[in-house]
């Protein structure tokens, strides 16, 4: 992979050039403390830039407007911009990641023509599958949809719905066949969130902020035309793309975590003292931790790169993905309560959130409350090791309570 | 010369079905309390597949190949937790006499090493297994042409059945020289301090005014730092991918012990607990190899830092696999616990690897002081 990467070197140059001249050098004053409002202007203005740029949909194929990058090409973008330091593209990553490649992998070509340009051109999506009963075991999803002419007319509640009080569309999934075993019952729709009947409450996270919500859906009526796949075929829908796609914005929050994180630690220890008076730089302890947590990163760096080469010479991430997302978010948040430790009560002061700065704002305490975002959203870390236990070492599943 | 990646492949097979059939657990049993300690039947067959060769440039008789296909082997090795002089011969020696500026002791020893026909070790590590210049307990004193070697090193593999050691050994003022003695040279002891990890032979060295030829010198009196940092990085990563290897074993057969044995009238591996200390293995043997692996590329890569490559395996794989194994222990219950069964050669293989060429906690702090100093 080195000589392909060394190959990749103009193009470095040119995303190095770019980022130089794009990236406002203003934006962590600009976003200390912003609102939800000013959050979320920025983040279509800086959609806006990437967007010129041809930034905004690197890994999208050209066909439907995106940079058609390699995946080489997109880890080289990743590692620029988290050298950059660039705002993280936060409004559209459900829409990028999720509903895009979703829309790309399952949709027809009516559905392709409909969705595909509004997300490049903006459109904010969320995802609606986490329910109140329904999260680790999310195939256990009850919000109904119920056939009515040519709509399905939805009812149930969503929740932990990141972003749904900004979002015009959310990928939705439905039980549509409740007699069914419960993967089997499932599907997934495309649901317009200025439809009557949808109401959004923030919910209050630990760290004080509000970025997810309650939704609920009274009635929703859906056209067929905006369901994705098949009837009760949702299930496999998600399946298919729920991981294929982490792997390249994985190599930028790897980056992220190592510069701003590991590297900003170190950087930080030298201006902090031990309850000695000596700075913590100099404690021999607090350099063994610093020695720790940055072989971890450069540990995650390569595990990445062997997660890339594979997908380049045998197509499509395997189970090892799950490695990768206990490992980066168990590392993140190692390395964000070490930071609160060495830096001792300072960093516990109550401070104004850095917006758009992804999971290393320098607020070490939020940012250590903050991983929690990782070590539970997206399958928390005892769900991937049972996948990992699973689908990688074959060990026997759990048993399911009968009729499961 | 480089393999490709089809011909790693294959090295890597054959490696594999060699030494499961020839290194089984009951050769290396067998051998636990051997004096030796070494498989000298399987040691001629290797020699004879080239392995003590890897890095021993052609022109020496050697492969000319590249630590990409010497961590193959010593994979394949820790796997196997093989008694065999490929730390001590084929890296140690080999990087010793590689990085070093006489022509003469490289044309002397390479092809007898690259032939199994010799047998060479390295001396790298103090009294207190430390390889920091001022903790190096052999001593050289006198000027060029009366050179006189004093004091000990410690923990040197193989050095009982080496035919000469390479000593790493320093001035008054902390200056490191890389000087060879034969094994049975006046004035050279060579004693084994058996380890808990009977699988390998560590020896205690030491030397009573032994008198070092300029012949003997593999650099110019005090100017050996840069031959030592390459030596002791080079040991590290290699004991770190042994460390992998053995890891990788004891995760595959936990997780199929957690398949077979039955309790509670189910399988303990659909036990949460045990399904995780499983998942842990595998998540601590994978990261374990990835950190190795940017080891493995500083030591290939000429313009790279490789104390900082090994100082990476060090603090992270070196602990990392040893826990591994220690899980392995813990998921296979009693008999885990039993000297039949061979976990335990497992993890004090591991737990040696873990201790040699530096502590865990001197190279975090040495990651953390490079980290500290960008
Ligand atoms: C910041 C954040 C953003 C999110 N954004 C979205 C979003 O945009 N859209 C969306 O749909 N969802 C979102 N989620 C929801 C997320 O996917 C769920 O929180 C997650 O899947 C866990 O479900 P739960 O919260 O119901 O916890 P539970 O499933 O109730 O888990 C509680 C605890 O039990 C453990 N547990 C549960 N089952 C098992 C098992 N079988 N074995 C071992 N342990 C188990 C869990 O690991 C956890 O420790 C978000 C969550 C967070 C934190």
């Amino acid at each position: 992979m080195i000589e392909e990467l060394q190959a990749l070197e103009p193009f470095r140059e040119e995303v190095r050039q770019w980022c130089a001249t794009h990236i406002p050098k203003n934006w962590r004053t600009e976003q200390l403390g912003a609102d939800h409002h000013q959050f979320a202007t920025f983040h279509r203005w800086w959609g806006s830039q990437l967007r010129e740029g041809g930034y905004f949909a690197p890994h999208w194929p050209t066909e439907w407007g995106g940079g058609g990058f390699s995946l080489l090409q997109q880890v080289v973008l990743g590692e620029e911009f988290a050298r950059a330091d660039a705002p993280r593209n936060g409004l559209y990553q459900v829409a990028l990641f999720n509903a895009g490649p979703s829309i790309l992998h399952a949709g027809t070509e009516e559905q392709k023509a409909k969705f595909l340009p509004g997300i490049l051109n903006g459109t904010v999506w969320c995802q609606g599958f986490s329910e109140p009963n329904a999260g680790s075991d999310l195939a256990g999803l009850q919000t109904r949809a119920i056939r009515d002419g040519d709509h399905s007319v939805v009812t149930g509640q969503k929740v932990w719905t990141s972003l749904a009080m900004e979002a015009e569309y959310c990928i939705l999934l439905v039980r549509t066949d409740p007699d069914a075993p419960k993967r089997k019952g499932i599907t997934y729709l495309l649901m317009d969130m200025k439809s009557p009947g949808i109401e959004v409450r923030t919910i209050r996270q630990a760290t004080g902020q509000s970025e997810f919500c309650e939704t609920f859906l009274d009635e929703v009526r859906v056209p067929v035309e905006n369901r994705l796949g098949a009837e009760n075929d949702g299930w496999n829908v998600t399946q298919s793309t729920l991981a294929s796609e982490r792997g390249a914005s994985l190599i930028e929050l790897a980056e992220r975590l190592r510069r701003n994180g590991t590297l900003g630690l170190a950087e930080a220890t030298k201006g902090w003292k031990n309850n000695d008076g000596v700075a913590q730089a100099d404690d021999p302890a607090v350099q063994e931790i610093l020695g720790a947590r940055y072989a971890e990163s450069m540990a995650l760096r390569q595990l990445l790169n062997t997660m890339v080469t594979n997908v380049i010479r045998r197509g499509g991430v395997g189970p090892e993905a799950s490695v990768v997302k206990v490992f980066y978010s168990e590392l993140l948040q190692r390395v964000m309560r070490d930071a609160v430790d060495i830096g001792g009560l300072q960093t516990q002061l109550d401070q104004p959130p850095l917006m758009s700065a992804g999971w290393e704002s320098g607020a070490w305490l939020y940012d250590y409350i903050n991983a929690f975002g990782w070590t539970i959203g997206g399958g928390t870390s005892e769900i991937m090791r049972n996948i990992i236990g699973e689908r990688v070492l074959g060990l026997p599943r759990d048993p399911e309570p009968k009729g499961a | 010369m480089q393999l490709s990646d089809q011909e790693r492949d294959e090295l890597r097979d054959s490696a594999r079905k060699f030494l499961d059939n020839e290194v089984s657990s009951e050769r290396v049993r067998a051998l636990l309390d051997d004096a030796d300690g070494l498989d000298r039947t399987a040691w001629s067959a290797i020699v004879e597949l080239g392995w003590a060769a890897i890095l021993v440039p052609e022109e020496h008789g050697g492969m000319g190949a590249t630590w990409a296909e010497m961590s193959i082997i010593l994979h394949e090795v820790g796997r196997r937790v093989a008694p065999l002089p490929l730390l001590s011969s084929a890296v140690l020696g080999v990087e010793a006499l590689v990085g070093c500026t006489s022509d003469a002791l490289r044309a002397e020893w390479l092809p007898a090493i690259a032939s199994g026909e010799r047998i060479l070790t390295v001396a790298a590590q103090g009294p207190t297994g430390s390889v920091v210049p001022s903790e190096l307990g052999a001593v050289l004193s006198g000027a060029t042409g009366s050179l006189r070697l004093n004091g000990s090193a410690r923990f040197v593999p193989d050095a009982h059945i080496a035919d000469a050691i390479v000593v790493a050994a320093r001035d008054a003022n902390n200056a490191v020289t890389y000087v060879i003695v034969e094994r049975g040279a006046p004035g050279v002891t060579v004693q084994v301090e058996p380890t808990v990890d009977q699988t390998r032979r560590l020896a205690n060295v030491t030397f009573a005014d032994v008198t070092i030829a300029d012949a003997a010198l593999l650099v110019e009196p005090g100017n050996g730092a840069a031959l030592h940092t390459r030596v002791a990085a080079a040991g590290a990563v290699a004991v770190c991918i042994d460390a992998v290897g053995a890891a990788e074993q004891m995760l595959f057969m936990a997780s199929r012990y957690a398949v077979e044995r039955q309790q509670f009238g189910r399988p303990i591996g659909s036990f949460q607990a045990v399904k995780h200390h499983c998942a842990n293995m595998l998540i601590a043997v994978e990261a374990s190899r990835a950190s190795v692996a940017f080891a493995i590329n500083a030591l290939d890569d000429p313009s790279a830092d490789v104390a900082e490559g090994a100082a990476v395996a060090k603090s992270f794989a070196g602990p990392a696999c040893a826990e591994a194994c220690q899980l392995a222990v813990q998921v296979h219950g009693g008999i885990g616990f039993t000297w039949e069964h061979d976990s335990h050669l497992y993890l004090k293989r591991a737990k040696l690897d873990e201790g040699l060429f530096g502590s865990t906690s001197w190279h975090r702090r040495r990651l953390g002081q490079v980290v500290l100093s960008r």
